[in-house]
């Protein structure tokens, strides 16, 4: 596929960003999404810094959110927003701390269009091994395991904010999950729909901004908080 | 025998509170109402508290009082945390309704 004809096809993805307090990175990381997509809906999630005036002078799609709700109301409202564009193909989810890739989020939304799958889901141990950090790929080994063992489905990665999904997948899913344990409830809601899904392999950049903001072992101790959920949710 | 006294106008003070204030729930008006009643039991009567105790196969009164005490802490603490989430679940589909308003109307003012 021609450049060109690529950025045309790519008119009908939208990115959509999750984003509190992230006014150390924000501008880098939207100004990276901007250079190939041209559809960036961005949901300010309660920021108290100035991620939001940073947001509004890059021309991007932002919603605001007047108090802090969490990750998964966040994305839940991007969902909402993007459901009622007529041309919308898909969405794929990108994280605001800068440690996806562009390249990635690219190549994701591509596979969508074309693909017959609803989901992609992005792994870090599809393909090549990633360098996540010995405890914290324990912990995502394990989570990936229960996970997959309660909801009957066969992923490598089970927490990782890169996925692209069809806005008719989109339409189906009911996340009513505020904080992170929404990502378990998006695989229950797949599993559930038998929605049909795919891995492919995606990075992570684990900066030392990225494991400051959310990527430390002892937030991985929310991802224990997840497997409950999942019992609770079954 | 001065503080007896409080104790007993207080609870009786909310049991007939209890039978006058309209309540929104049955449950609400249940629970001041059977609590001032063991409220008082327990200033006025407790011989017989701790002899419908020992019918139960509880140790005394205090003991029997302790338990109420527990599953009534128990009970609210459910109730308060299920009320809180009732809450929050009101509250993020309010802020997203108004977040998704105020883009749509910005995406109408900008076609317009």
């Amino acid at each position: 596929m021609d450049k060109g004809n690529e950025a045309c096809i790519l008119d009908n993805v939208f990115i959509a960003i999750p984003l509190f307090n992230e006014e150390q990175v924000v501008t880098e990381v939207i100004s990276a999404l901007q250079k190939v997509f041209s559809n960036i809906v961005v949901v300010d999630d309660g920021s108290t810094d100035r991620s939001n005036k940073l947001l509004c002078d890059l021309g991007v799609t932002v919603i605001s959110h007047a108090v802090n709700l969490g990750q998964g109301a966040a994305i839940k409202t991007a969902f909402e927003y993007i459901s009622t564009i007529e041309d919308a193909f898909a969405v794929v989810t990108f994280d605001a701390d800068g440690q996806h890739s562009v390249r990635d989020a690219e190549k994701l939304a591509s596979e969508i269009i074309c693909c017959k799958e609803d989901v992609i889901f992005g792994s870090r141990f599809s393909g090549k091994v990633a360098d996540v950090p010995m405890v914290k790929r324990l912990i995502l080994k394990f989570a990936t395991y229960i996970t997959n063992f309660i909801t009957g489905m066969h992923l490598t990665d089970t927490h990782n904010g890169l996925k692209a999904l069809k806005v008719s997948a989109v339409r189906k899913l009911n996340i009513d999950i505020s904080g992170y344990a929404f990502e378990s409830q998006l695989i229950m809601q797949v599993s559930k729909h038998k929605l049909h899904y795919k891995e492919m392999p995606t990075h992570v950049y684990y900066t030392e901004y990225s494991i400051k903001k959310g990527q430390s072992i002892r937030n991985s101790l929310i991802i224990v908080e997840d497997i409950i959920n999942l019992w609770r949710m079954r | 025998m001065t503080l007896k006294l409080i104790f007993i106008f207080l609870f009786l003070f909310l049991l007939l509170y209890s039978l006058i204030r309209p309540f929104p729930s049955i449950v609400s008006k249940l629970f001041l109402m059977i609590g001032s009643i063991l409220g008082l039991l327990s200033v006025t009567e407790f011989r017989r508290v701790d002899y419908f105790a020992s019918m139960l196969g509880i140790n005394g009164g205090k003991d029997l009082y302790l338990y109420i005490s527990f599953v009534t802490i128990f009970l609210f603490i459910f109730y308060a945390a299920d009320r809180f989430k009732a809450l929050e679940k009101k509250i993020t589909k309010l802020t997203r309704s108004l977040a998704l308003e105020s883009v749509k109307k910005t995406r109408t003012d900008e076609d317009s």
